[in-house]
């Protein structure tokens, strides 16, 4: 499953080498830089642990501090988390979900309007379906059992949800995300 | 940078522009280094033998109000091993991390080898630093793992082949140098995060509980090897751990920290035979001190059992000389607070230390209490015709006993705690035997309940 991981580094990257080390992980991955200092990768899941175990030799041999957090898409929501999480975790390759809780830690729930907007448009009936699937422990066919729909029902109706918002919740990240939006972006 | 530093700069308690109102970043960081150059002229930091890495008054303080550090203030001599050792959460890697230049200085001065080293970036300190997890480039093989940094400052193929083969060789990991990183066991990994931070020549080693992702005897092991790689290399080492035998084993001074706070620097033996307070005496030494509440009565310490233990001239001076300092060092706290007795804050310390000199001066008329500690090792089985090490026998009952080889960990339930006592393996000993022990009282302390400070 492919993921943004948005960086930001304390000053201009040097193109060529930073392509160098990130090539030493053995991971495919697109960058795309927004400018000299900032940009994204395109890359799975398994990029953020194999860049966390060396932005500490990116920082000591590139002279870089360098923030990344891995996100579902690039939005307003999504660049604010990168920003938080330079402060917060500098020299760290991090989750939204831990930006939030580390915000939340700190009282701070600024956030929660911006999240709360990302499911804002999602039919009730969708919602039902993605919170059912994390209540039976992303388990689709207890979920299906639970809604009282087939299993092909419940698989079109999760598919659906996941393409308007682009949240594949089936990710234990993306599924946390959502779990912190129902804990504490919805109204109950 | 504005970024970078947002959230780092000092919360409204701690405002570096006090007194400054229109000063702005640029001309404290400025004023800093005049200061730094007034230090170094004044001997507050020693000359470059000396003093080789010096932290002074360093506090760690983030935008929320959480204070990491408070403080902190050390010299380290070149050469030294100097072992950082607390509990989980302490401050002790946040020090570290502010040595390297990954976390900002709220308050305080680093000096590098003579130099101001708040603003240098990290690239620019000299400084090595290993973690525990390895930090290796997965594709990369060791010697582009070690020669990768080298190459980005264009030293000449020839400097860096040499240096990578030198650092290989020391670290005995030159067989490997064309695997990759997967090919490696945990310790070969290590030894390469190793040559990583020998090949840069770096002044400072700065190593985070590098150790802590071994098995037990490969750390044994290894605490060695580190040891003797930073004494050949001549290398200033700061070593951060939560292990206080990786500290004893290893520093040639350890920093004790809790909550943020240094409780005691010494060297081991210093800090094993005279820990400054309850704390630092439960952490250092296994199995822990044992640590029982008792009653000091005018030379007499009676425990929670109702045993005594007379008290010889040497401990009572002590103990007089001990609670005398007290008052007057709170009696002179409490004149200076009292000016400002209005301040509520202020009128809670008051208060607490109003409470904490009637106890001190108590202590040198009445009966107070006291901790007593003594040493699992200061603890002996009495034997006929044994001597009684200045003390009285007092029989136990064995509740568990645990055989190491060569000697015996003896638990009993003993004035209301469970009192362990190392016991050399001249017979068996099992669970329910009754024995006799006594207390190698010389080697004894005694803690002041409420500062937890020792009082000898």
């Amino acid at each position: 499953m492919n993921k943004y991981y948005l960086f930001l580094a304390n000053g201009a990257v040097n193109r060529d080498l930073f392509k160098e080390t990130l090539d030493s992980l053995g991971s495919p991955y697109e960058i795309f830089y927004e400018r000299d200092d900032k940009g994204y990768f395109l890359a799975d899941e398994k990029f953020a642990v194999l860049l966390q175990g060396v932005l500490f030799n990116i920082h000591e041999d590139l002279g870089l501090t360098m923030t990344v957090v891995a996100v579902h898409k690039d939005g307003e929501f999504e660049e604010k988390a990168l920003k938080e999480g330079v402060a917060y975790f500098p020299n760290q390759c991090l989750f939204l979900t831990d930006v939030l809780m580390k915000e939340f830690s700190f009282g701070d729930y600024s956030s929660l309007p911006l999240l709360s907007s990302e499911f804002s448009g999602v039919p009730h009936e969708l919602l039902l379906t993605a919170g059912t699937f994390l209540r039976c422990g992303l388990n689709a066919s207890l979920a299906a059992q639970t809604l009282i729909i087939h299993r092909n029902t419940f698989n079109y109706r999760l598919n659906q949800f996941i393409d308007l918002t682009g949240l594949d919740i089936r990710d234990y990240h993306n599924a946390l995300l959502l779990e912190i939006y129902f804990q504490f972006g919805s109204s109950k | 940078m504005g970024l970078f530093h947002k959230k780092d700069k000092p919360a409204a308690e701690v405002d570096v522009t006090k007194g400054q109102p229109t000063v702005t970043k640029q001309e404290i960081l400025e004023r800093r280094k005049e200061l730094a150059k007034e230090h170094i002229g004044g001997g507050e930091v020693k000359p470059k033998d000396l003093a080789y890495v010096s932290l002074r008054h360093i506090d760690k303080v983030y935008e929320n109000g959480v204070q990491a550090v408070y403080d902190f203030t050390l010299d380290v001599k070149r050469y030294e091993f100097i072992v950082f050792v607390g509990p989980s959460g302490c401050g002790k890697s946040t020090t570290l991390r502010m040595i390297a230049g990954l976390e900002d200085i709220t308050n305080g001065d680093l000096y590098i080898d003579g130099e101001y080293a708040n603003d240098k970036s990290p690239k620019d300190r000299d400084i090595a630093m290993v973690f525990q997890s390895y930090a290796l480039y997965p594709h990369m093989t060791v010697y582009n793992n070690m020669a990768f940094g080298l190459k980005i400052r264009h030293l000449p193929k020839a400097e860096i082949d040499k240096r990578v083969h030198e650092a290989a060789k020391i670290l005995q990991i030159e067989e490997y140098l064309d695997r990759k990183p997967k090919a490696l066991s945990g310790g070969q990994r290590q030894r390469v995060a190793l040559g990583r931070a020998i090949v840069r020549n770096a002044k400072v080693f700065l190593m985070d509980e590098p150790l802590s992702n071994l098995d037990a005897k490969l750390r044994v092991q290894m605490r060695s090897e580190i040891i003797k790689l930073t004494e050949a290399l001549g290398a200033t080492t700061i070593y951060v751990t939560h292990d206080q035998t990786e500290a004893m084993t290893m520093a040639s001074r350890i920093v004790v920290m809790k909550a943020g706070h240094i409780q005691q620097i010494g060297t081991p033996i210093e800090i094993y035979n005279h820990p400054a307070n309850v704390f630092v005496a439960g952490f250092i030494g296994s199995p822990s001190m044992n640590l029982l509440k008792a009653t000091y009565d005018n030379g007499v310490i009676v425990l929670g059992n109702g045993d005594k233990i007379a008290c010889d001239q040497a401990a009572i001076d002590a103990h007089k000389a001990f609670y005398e300092g007290e008052v007057k060092e709170v009696e002179g706290k409490l004149l200076s607070l009292r000016k400002n007795a209005a301040d509520p804050k202020i009128k809670a310390e008051i208060d607490r230390l109003e409470l904490q000199l009637t106890a001190d001066k108590n202590a040198l008329v009445k009966a107070h209490s006291i901790v007593f500690g003594i040493r699992p090792e200061d603890i002996h089985e009495l034997v006929e015709n044994d001597e009684l090490f200045g003390g009285t026998a007092h029989p136990i009952k064995v509740a568990v006993a645990e055989l190491l080889g060569h000697e015996y960990y003896i638990h009993t339930d003993f004035a209301n705690i469970d009192l362990i006592a190392k016991i050399p393996l001249t017979h068996e000993i099992k669970i329910g035997d009754g024995m006799k022990i006594v207390f190698d009282q010389p080697k004894a302390h005694i803690f002041d309940p409420i500062t937890e400070k020792r009082v000898y």
